[in-house]
């Protein structure tokens, strides 16, 4: 019958993906991709690196929701000179000397001082707490569908002197802080 | 002569309600969180393209924070359907949508598409027994309970960003009379959309489709959304009844009476906390099988529908964990049916059901959360039945059979509880009084408990009770006697389910639910035929036939995988029984099974979908069986191989398959012929 025999190539289909990929496609693991992509996609003042190459620092503030994965991503990846390194931090702890700056679900209540800490300085924030961008971080990550979208306060990224990509721009819903 | 296509059903025309509010934060299916971490994948996944990451459909969601996660779980069986999956599949109506969800079934008499839900379908009832909520505004029509579930739905499928499928009595923990379950259709928001869409399609039986799109979210906040579509189709040119083969009757060939057409407009704005909703629809339905004892072949037989709402909506989040949800919201429902009848004049006389009702309906729900632990909602909502309107009549010569008019008031009050008792068992449980103009009071409990012994397993175990009070067009619907009496007698229907379902995720590929459920049915309401000897002999008339009971079993497995491959596969065993007689209920298959496949042919761009479905023998209305059958449909998709541009190729019923559903009390045929192999193609531009 046709459609055993389509099911039969279909197995096979899925079973050479499956060698090839382990893994399901999990919700912090394309966060993970896409926090490693805004490396790529954001330009920082040169003073803000100590040699040309010194790391981009990528801090995660709070509960880490990625596991071991953002470690993964980054291992061996340099980003024009720059290699990468994740660093794990509490909403209390100095957050000035990252580049990226990954704001957990966890420290939503203290979310209010993380950003009054880090305003002015070339971090680019990024979290996935609801309405994020909104509230004066620069990108949000939003889950649309099972799909992950982006927030983009550009406004906030030109207050902390980040040049943003507009190939990032473009593919973000690009949103103002709310005045409240 | 008589009652039409909307011309349905029970379900208590004004009750209602909705709690859209929980339906939508309880229906995110949580699933485990990130397994194993394996460098490889998350490597392949850093070096995509942005545009391809936000392409990927994430297939483990972590639950929100600390608090969603809480009240993540459906105290239900529930299943999502995802725009994705529509699109892949080549779904082009709700009932499309519907075939596809474990336990659920349609059945189509070429005027309307009923729905089926775990061995339960009482031809007859268009649709009453469950409710369809449209982004948790009722659709269900006032006067006759009747939810349209084809292309007389309000809004287009392709403007759905996805529906839910909750089963189960939903009396106290849905608000309303949620008799099998509850179907909720989520609108794309303006976001969504985020551009202009035009879309044209076209295919099999003269068919076509055009629809118009537009969506924005604005930088303030507002977002807007409005989408219209227009559908036409000729149909079968040619149809031929066995029942109808006589010389007097076109040979029992029904020629060019097969013909569809529908409208719609949707439009929904989001302020702040404010929603506006607003939609109509229009659909025309010739009837060709010559239904109700009309005159074979007429093409003045038809179904005219047309149905309307507005919804406002508040919804506030204050910081002390309160929620308040406000609600407003306005129907219109018209249906005329239009039956050719044949007097002994020359001509025939055109006889005409005319049903119109118009609603109001407010809510107010506040919810609490006390210590992070315990959640309490309250809700009162008062329903003004402004006008419910029945008459029939003939047109020439005037002769006027029906004309019922009436108004009234609905009431009810819920309150729901969800208390976490261990970090892993959580109870929630649920009561709601509902005080009907037509048949006055009745109260429905709920509980539940689920309990998640490991991370990847959750048991759920359920009570409940729902009822179905039987609406103005059951109680008093009538043509006079020509073919159809009244009964305003009738009682509410009365369910009592039993259920426990096991859900589970196996590996990181796999997730799989078990369901089994026991549902005792009392004072269901069925179309009869009054006995030889009685007065009214011959006569169709609604009657509470006694009861029903079913036993079932559901077992569904979904797979995914990175690249696009997708999997879901369905097996359902129903023991659906008439509570007196012992007698296999009409319309109920013991058996279904549903396999959807989808495959990536070219990058994330083209997508090949088969879709399999299995439906065992049918018991008829006249004890005689309807074959088992089996189909097969296929779709192929691409998305931006073109950039901005989206094709889909479809192809149902692919094998040709020589299938029928059972027909109704209306019907001189017991089985009513289903389409054969179609086509359909379809071109979207998104600006």
């Amino acid at each position: 019958m046709l459609p055993l025999a389509l099911t039969g190539l279909w197995l096979a289909g899925t079973w050479r993906v499956v060698a090839e990929n382990e893994n399901s496609v999990g919700e912090y693991q394309v966060k993970a991709a896409f926090l490693y992509n805004f490396t790529q996609f954001t330009d920082w003042p040169a003073t803000n690196f100590s040699t040309a190459s010194a790391p981009i620092v990528i801090g995660i503030v709070g509960e880490d929701p990625f596991g071991s994965i953002m470690d993964d991503v980054v291992s061996g990846e340099v980003v024009g000179n720059h290699p990468l390194v994740i660093r794990r931090l509490r909403a209390r702890d100095n957050l000035l000397g990252c580049h990226v700056l990954f704001i957990s679900r966890s420290e939503q209540a203290q979310l209010p001082a993380i950003l009054i800490q880090v305003k002015g300085h070339p971090i680019l924030t990024v979290s996935d707490i609801s309405d994020f961008a909104q509230q004066g971080g620069i990108v949000g990550l939003l889950l649309v569908n099972k799909k992950v979208k982006m927030e983009i306060n550009q406004a906030a990224a030109i207050e902390a002197g980040l040049q943003i990509s507009s190939k990032l721009l473009r593919l973000a819903t690009i949103v103002k802080s709310r005045r409240n | 002569m008589t009652k039409t296509g909307l011309a349905c059903l029970w379900v208590s025309a004004g009750f209602c309600l909705v709690q859209p509010v929980m339906a939508q934060d309880n229906l995110v299916p949580i699933l485990a969180t990130n397994g194993p971490a394996q460098t490889t994948t998350v490597k392949k996944l850093a070096h995509l393209s942005l545009e391809e990451l936000g392409a990927i459909q994430v297939d483990t969601v972590v639950g929100a924070s600390k608090h969603e996660q809480k009240v993540t779980e459906a105290p239900s069986s529930v299943t999502i359907i995802t725009r994705d999956e529509i699109q892949k599949a080549g779904y082009r109506t709700l009932a499309d949508v519907l075939d596809s969800v474990p336990g659920l079934y349609t059945r189509y008499d070429r005027s309307a598409s009923e729905l089926g839900v775990r061995g339960f379908d009482n031809p007859g009832d268009y649709n009453s027994s469950f409710l369809l909520l449209v982004d948790g505004h009722r659709m269900n029509v006032p006067l006759t309970g009747n939810a349209a579930i084809d292309r007389g739905l309000v809004v287009d499928v392709d403007s759905v960003e996805r529906v839910e499928i909750i089963r189960g009595p939903g009396a106290s923990l849905y608000g309303d009379n949620a008799f099998f379950g509850v179907i909720n259709v989520i609108t794309r928001r303006g976001g969504d959309v985020n551009g202009a869409e035009a879309s044209a399609s076209g295919g099999s039986l003269d068919s076509y489709d055009v629809r118009f799109s537009y969506g924005s979210k604005f930088t303030n906040g507002l977002e807007i959304m409005v989408s219209g579509s227009y559908y036409k189709s000729a149909g079968y040119p040619g149809l031929f009844y066995k029942e109808f083969n006589q010389p007097t009757n076109n040979n029992g060939i029904a020629s060019h009476v097969d013909s569809e057409r529908a409208d719609n407009l949707f439009s929904s704005v989001t302020w702040k906390d404010f929603t506006l909703e607003g939609a109509l629809v229009g659909h025309l339905k010739q009837v060709p099988t010559g239904s109700f004892g009309t005159v074979f072949n007429d093409p003045n037989n038809q179904l005219d529908d047309n149905q309307a709402f507005m919804d406002l909506k508040f919804e506030h989040q204050f910081d002390n964990d309160l929620k308040l949800m406000a609600r407003l919201g306005y129907d219109y429902a018209s249906s005329i049916g239009t039956y050719a009848g044949n007097l002994g004049l020359p001509s025939p006389v055109l006889n005409l059901d005319n049903f119109l009702s118009q609603r109001l309906t407010e809510d107010l729900e506040l919810r609490q959360t006390f210590f992070e632990k315990h959640t309490v909602t309250i809700g009162v909502q008062v329903v003004d039945n402004l006008e419910e309107l029945q008459r029939n009549y003939n047109v020439n010569p005037p002769v006027v059979f029906l004309d019922d008019r009436r108004h009234g008031f609905d009431y009810a009050f819920y309150l729901q509880e969800e208390y976490q008792v261990f970090s892993n068992l959580i109870f929630s449980g649920g009561v709601r009084y509902d005080d009907f103009y037509t048949v006055g009071s009745t109260v429905n409990p709920r509980l539940a408990l689920i309990y998640q012994p490991e991370k990847n397993t959750t048991l759920k175990f359920i009570y409940g009770t729902s009822f179905r009070a039987p609406s103005p067009y059951e109680l008093y619907y009538s043509d006079g006697g020509v073919t159809q009496i009244a009964n305003p007698q009738l009682k509410p229907e009365k369910i009592t389910t039993y259920e426990i379902i096991l859900e589970q995720q196996i590996g990181a590929h796999f997730s799989a639910s078990a369901s089994g459920y026991y549902n005792d049915i009392e004072n269901l309401i069925e179309t009869t035929t009054i006995a030889p000897g009685n007065p009214e002999e011959g006569l169709i008339q609604l009657q509470n036939l006694g009861s029903a009971k079913a036993a079932g079993l559901e077992l569904a497995l979904k797979g995914t995988w990175a690249g696009g491959y997708e999997a879901r596969a369905s097996y359902s065993l129903t023991e659906a029984r008439d509570g007196m007689t012992g007698a296999r209920l009409v319309d109920s298959p013991e058996h279904l099974a549903k396999l959807d496949l989808t495959a990536p042919l070219y990058q994330n761009k083209v997508f090949a979908t088969l879709e399999c479905q299995f439906m065992s023998d049918r018991v008829t209305l006249d004890g005689s069986e309807n074959p088992a059958y089996c189909t097969v449909n296929g779709t192929l998709f691409s998305r931006n191989l073109v950039k901005r541009v989206e094709v889909s190729a479809s192809i149902y019923n692919l094998f040709n398959t020589h299938y029928g559903d059972p027909g109704g009390p209306e019907h001189l045929q017991n089985i009513i012929q289903q389409n054969g192999r179609t086509f359909w193609l379809k071109l979207t531009y998104c600006f």
